[in-house]
C-alpha cells in the first residue's frame, strides 16, 4: 500500500486536471449541500430532517474549505454539526414524544413559503450581480488557522475575551432558567 | 499601561462588580435579598460616579478597535446612571425569586457592560459581541419573572426575534465587510459614502440597522415589546425600557454616520419605517389597558420619533437624539418608578390601578404626571424639549411634511397619555384602597427625577452643547 | 487551492469513501443473504438478546439538557482555543500567556456556578 501512495499521491497533479477536479469538488459539494437542505425541509420524520440538516451543513462546510478558509470549515463541523445538532436531537428527545401522528401539511403553505424563499433568492441575486464587488488593493492570501489564532490574540483581543465573557453568561442563564423549574419540583 | 487601565476604568469596575455579585450568586446559606439590593445599589452608585468621572477621557484601546470619546463616555454616563436608576427601583423585588436575586443583578450589570462596550466599539465584530453580550442577558432576565404564564411566552418571544434580528444583523455587516473590505468603522467611514449607491451597500446597511432596530423596537422588529413588557418582572422592564433603548440609540446613531449622509435609499427606508412606526405605535396604544403594554406601544412610535433626528443625518440631528435618549431615560424612569411603588406584590398594573392617585400617593402622582406628559412631549419637561430638538434638526434637512406627520402623531398620543392623567387626577380612588407609604428614599428619588426632568426641559443649553460636541466626534471617527 | 491542498484533501475523499464502504457493505450484504422469512420476533428491536420492554420512544429527563448546553458552550470556547494555540507563544509568549489565562479564568466561573448550583451532583438532578 505504502510504496503505491507514495507513486500516486505525487503525480496526481499530472495525473489529473486541476481545473477538473476543483469544478468537479465544487458541484459535488453544492449537490451534497443541496439535497440535504432539500431532505431537511420535505422529509416528514423529525429525526430525518436533522439528519438532513447534517448532511446540508457539512456540505457547507465543504464550501468554505473550497473557498481556502479552513477556519470557517472546522467551525462549521466542530459547532454546527457536533454541538448544535446534537443539542437539537437532544430537545426533540425532551419533547413531545416522537410516535404521535405528523401535522398534515397545508398544500397553501408550501406554496406561500416556496414563493417567498423564491422572492428572497431573486431579491440577493439581483443585488448580487448588480453591485460592483471589487477586490481589495492588498490582499492576503493566508487564512490558514494560524493566522487567525494570531489575529484573535492581537487584533481581535477583546472580542477574544468577549467570547469567553457571553458564553459563560449563556452558561449561567441556562442554568438559571432550566432551574427555575427543577428546584421547585424537588421541593414538592 | 497605566495610562490605558485608566481610560478603560468604567468597564474595568463594572467588571468587577459583575465579579462581586457572581461572588453572591455562589454564596452559600439562605438568600439574603437585602444584602444584594444593598451590595448592588453601593456598587452600581460608584459605578455610575465613575463613568462621570470619565466624560473627556480620550484614545484608543485594543489595536484601534476600541474608541473612546465624548459621544462614548456621554452614553457611557448615561448608562452608569440607568442602572443605578434601575437598581434605585429594584428594592421591593417581588416579580423575581429570592434565590435568584443575585443573578438578576449580576445579568443587569453585564447587560450594561456589554453596551458600555458597544458605545466605544468601532470595529464590526467586537460591536456585534458587545451587543450579543448585552441581549443575552436580557434573553435571560426576561423569562426570570417567577409564577406568572406570560413569562415563558415573553421570553422565547424576545429570544427568538432577537436571534433573527442579530443574525440579520451579521449577514448585513458581511455585506458592508464585502464592499469596503475592511471592519474598522474609521476605515468604512471613509470608503462607505463612494458605494453608498450601489445596492450591495444599501442592503448590508439596511440589514445591518435591522439588529438596533430589534433593540428599540422599531416598526418590523417591535412585536415582541408589548409582550415582553407585560411578561417580564417590573424592573427587568423598567431596564429593558430604558437603558437598552439608549444603548441602541447609541450605536444606531455610530452606524448611520457611517454612510455621509446622502443615500436616498436607505433615507427613504428610514423615512417608511418611520411614519409606520409612529402611527402603529399611538394607534395601538390607545387601546391598551396595563400600563406597561401602552408604554410599550409608546415605545414603539418613539422610536419613530428617534429615527427622524437619525435621519436628517445632520449634527444637530444627532445631537438631538443623543439629549432625546437622555430626556426618554429620565422620563421612562419615572413612570416605571410609580409603577414599580403601586405594584405591591409585583403584579402588573393597569391604568385604572391609577386611580385616585392624587389622594393616595400625591408625590407619586406628580412624578407620574411630569413622566407621562414628557413622553407626550409637552412642555415645559425633557420630552417636549427632546421632541422640539429633534423636530427642528429634520426641518432644517427639508422634512417639513414629515415633522407635521409627527406633530399629528403626537396629537394622538396626547389621548391616550392624558387618559392615565385623568385616572389619576379625576378617577376618585377605588373602595377600600389605602394611601401608599414612600420611604425616604424613594421620595429622595421623586425629588430628583422631578427636577432632571424639569431642568431638561427649561435649560437644554448645557447638555446640547455636550451632545453637540459628542455628535462632532462621531462624525470624525477617524 | 492549489495542487498541495488537494492533495491533503485526496486523503480526505478516500477515508470518506472508506467509510461510506464501511456503512454500505454490512447493509448490502445481509440483504442479499440473510433468511427471508419473518417470524414472531424479527421485527422486535434487539437489545442484547434480552426481551424488550416498552417503547423506545420515550421523553428524557430535562437534566440531560443542561449538560448538553453547557457542552456546547464549552465545545464553541474549546474551538476558539485551537487557533490560539497555533499561534501561541511566536513572538509575545507573556502577551498570549495572559490572554489565555483570562479566556480560560473567564470559563471557570461558569463551572464554578454549575458546580455550586448543583448542576453535577446527579442525585439531586433526578430527585
Amino acid at each position: 500500500m505504502e510504496p503505491l501512495m507514495a507513486v500516486i499521491i505525487p503525480t496526481l497533479p499530472e495525473l489529473i486536471k486541476f481545473e477538473w477536479v476543483a469544478q468537479a469538488a465544487f458541484y459535488f459539494i453544492i449537490g451534497v449541500t443541496l439535497a440535504g437542505a432539500v431532505s431537511a425541509v420535505f422529509l416528514r420524520r423529525i429525526i430525518h430532517n436533522i439528519l438532513g440538516l447534517i448532511v446540508a451543513l457539512f456540505g457547507v462546510a465543504g464550501l468554505f474549505i473550497y473557498l481556502n478558509s479552513e477556519f470557517l470549515a472546522l467551525m462549521q463541523i466542530l459547532i454546527y454539526v457536533g454541538a448544535i445538532c446534537i443539542s437539537i436531537v437532544f430537545a426533540i428527545m425532551l419533547s413531545d414524544p416522537m410516535y404521535k401522528e405528523d401535522p398534515r401539511r397545508r398544500l397553501t403553505k408550501v406554496f406561500a413559503s416556496v414563493l417567498v424563499s423564491l422572492l428572497i433568492l431573486a431579491g440577493f441575486l439581483s443585488m448580487i450581480t448588480k453591485t460592483p464587488f471589487e477586490a481589495a488593493a492588498q490582499r492576503s492570501d493566508d487564512w490558514t488557522v494560524t493566522t487567525v489564532g494570531n489575529l484573535l490574540l492581537t487584533r481581535y483581543a477583546l472580542v477574544f475575551e468577549l467570547i469567553s465573557f457571553v458564553l459563560v453568561v449563556a452558561i449561567i442563564g441556562a442554568i438559571v432558567i432550566a432551574g427555575q423549574g427543577r428546584k421547585q419540583r424537588s421541593l414538592k | 499601561m497605566l495610562n490605558q487601565v485608566i481610560l478603560f476604568l468604567p468597564e474595568l469596575f463594572f467588571l468587577f462588580m459583575a465579579l462581586v455579585l457572581f461572588g453572591l450568586t455562589v454564596a452559600s446559606g439562605e438568600p439574603k435579598p437585602r444584602r444584594d439590593y444593598h451590595t448592588a445599589l453601593v456598587l452600581s452608585a460608584i459605578g455610575a460616579v465613575i463613568t462621570l468621572g470619565s466624560i473627556g477621557a480620550e484614545g484608543h484601546l485594543f489595536f484601534k478597535a476600541y474608541r473612546l470619546d465624548l459621544f462614548s463616555q456621554l452614553f457611557k454616563c448615561f448608562l452608569g446612571f440607568g442602572l443605578f436608576l434601575v437598581i434605585c427601583i429594584s428594592s421591593k423585588l417581588d416579580g423575581i425569586a429570592e434565590r435568584h436575586h443575585p443573578e438578576f443583578y449580576l445579568f443587569l450589570t453585564t447587560s450594561t457592560l456589554g453596551m458600555m462596550l458597544l458605545v466605544s466599539a468601532v470595529e464590526l465584530i467586537t460591536l456585534f459581541v458587545a451587543l450579543e453580550l448585552s441581549s443575552y442577558s436580557l434573553y435571560i432576565l426576561v423569562p426570570m419573572r417567577k409564577g406568572s404564564d406570560h413569562d415563558s411566552e415573553a421570553g422565547i418571544k424576545f429570544f427568538f426575534i432577537g436571534a433573527m434580528a442579530s443574525a440579520t444583523m451579521l449577514f448585513g455587516m458581511s455585506y458592508i465587510y464585502g464592499v469596503c473590505h475592511t471592519t474598522y468603522l474609521a476605515e468604512i467611514m471613509t470608503t462607505l459614502p463612494q458605494l453608498i449607491h450601489t445596492p450591495g451597500a444599501v442592503v448590508g446597511m439596511v440589514l445591518t440597522l435591522c439588529g438596533l432596530f430589534f433593540k428599540l423596537a422599531v416598526f418590523p422588529f417591535h412585536n415582541w415589546a408589548p409582550d415582553v413588557y407585560e411578561g417580564g418582572a417590573n424592573q427587568v422592564v423598567a431596564f429593558v425600557a430604558t437603558v437598552s433603548k439608549m444603548a441602541g440609540m447609541a450605536i444606531l446613531i455610530r452606524l448611520v454616520a457611517l454612510t455621509g449622509g446622502d443615500s436616498t435609499y436607505l433615507m427613504n427606508v428610514l423615512i417608511i419605517l418611520a411614519i409606520v412606526g409612529m402611527t402603529l405605535g399611538n394607534l395601538v396604544a390607545i387601546k391598551q389597558k396595563d400600563f406597561k403594554r401602552l408604554l410599550a406601544y409608546s415605545s414603539i412610535a418613539h422610536a419613530g420619533y428617534v429615527l427622524l433626528g437619525i435621519l436628517s443625518m445632520s449634527e444637530i440631528g444627532y445631537a438631538s437624539v443623543i439629549y432625546y435618549a437622555l430626556a426618554y431615560l429620565i422620563l421612562n424612569v419615572a413612570c416605571f418608578m410609580v409603577l414599580v411603588t403601586m405594584s405591591e406584590k409585583g403584579q402588573n398594573v393597569k391604568i385604572d390601578d391609577f386611580s385616585g392617585l392624587y389622594k393616595r400617593a400625591p408625590l407619586l402622582a406628580v412624578t407620574l404626571l411630569l413622566g407621562v406628559f414628557g413622553l407626550a412631549g409637552l412642555p415645559p419637561t425633557g420630552g417636549f424639549t427632546g421632541k422640539f430638538l429633534i423636530f427642528i434638526a429634520a426641518i432644517e434637512k427639508g422634512y417639513l411634511w414629515l415633522v407635521i406627520f409627527a406633530m399629528v402623531n403626537v396629537t394622538i398620543s396626547l389621548y391616550y397619555y392624558i387618559g392615565v392623567v385623568k385616572a389619576a387626577y379625576l378617577n376618585p380612588p377605588a373602595e377600600g384602597s389605602e394611601p401608599i407609604r414612600i420611604s425616604i428614599p424613594l421620595r429622595l428619588l421623586n425629588y430628583a427625577l422631578i427636577i432632571v426632568i424639569l431642568w431638561l426641559g427649561l435649560y437644554p443649553s448645557t447638555l446640547f452643547d455636550q451632545a453637540k460636541i459628542a455628535a462632532e466626534a462621531v462624525l470624525a471617527v477617524l | 487551492m492549489d495542487a498541495f491542498l488537494l492533495k491533503d484533501y485526496f486523503f480526505i475523499l478516500l477515508f470518506l469513501l472508506v467509510g461510506i464502504g464501511f456503512g454500505a457493505v454490512p447493509l448490502i450484504l445481509s440483504v442479499l443473504i440473510s433468511p427471508k422469512t419473518i417470524g414472531r420476533d424479527t421485527l422486535k428491536t434487539y437489545e442484547s438478546g434480552m426481551i424488550p420492554f416498552g417503547s423506545a420512544w420515550v421523553q428524557f429527563g430535562v437534566s440531560y439538557y443542561l449538560f448538553a448546553l453547557i457542552f456546547l458552550a464549552f465545545d464553541v470556547d474549546v474551538l476558539y482555543l485551537f487557533p490560539v494555540l497555533l499561534a501561541y507563544g511566536k513572538d509575545f509568549v507573556i502577551r498570549d500567556f495572559v490572554e489565555l489565562c483570562i479566556f480560560v479564568g473567564i470559563l471557570a466561573f461558569a463551572i464554578i456556578y454549575a458546580w455550586r448550583k448543583g448542576v453535577f451532583d446527579w442525585k439531586e438532578l433526578t430527585g
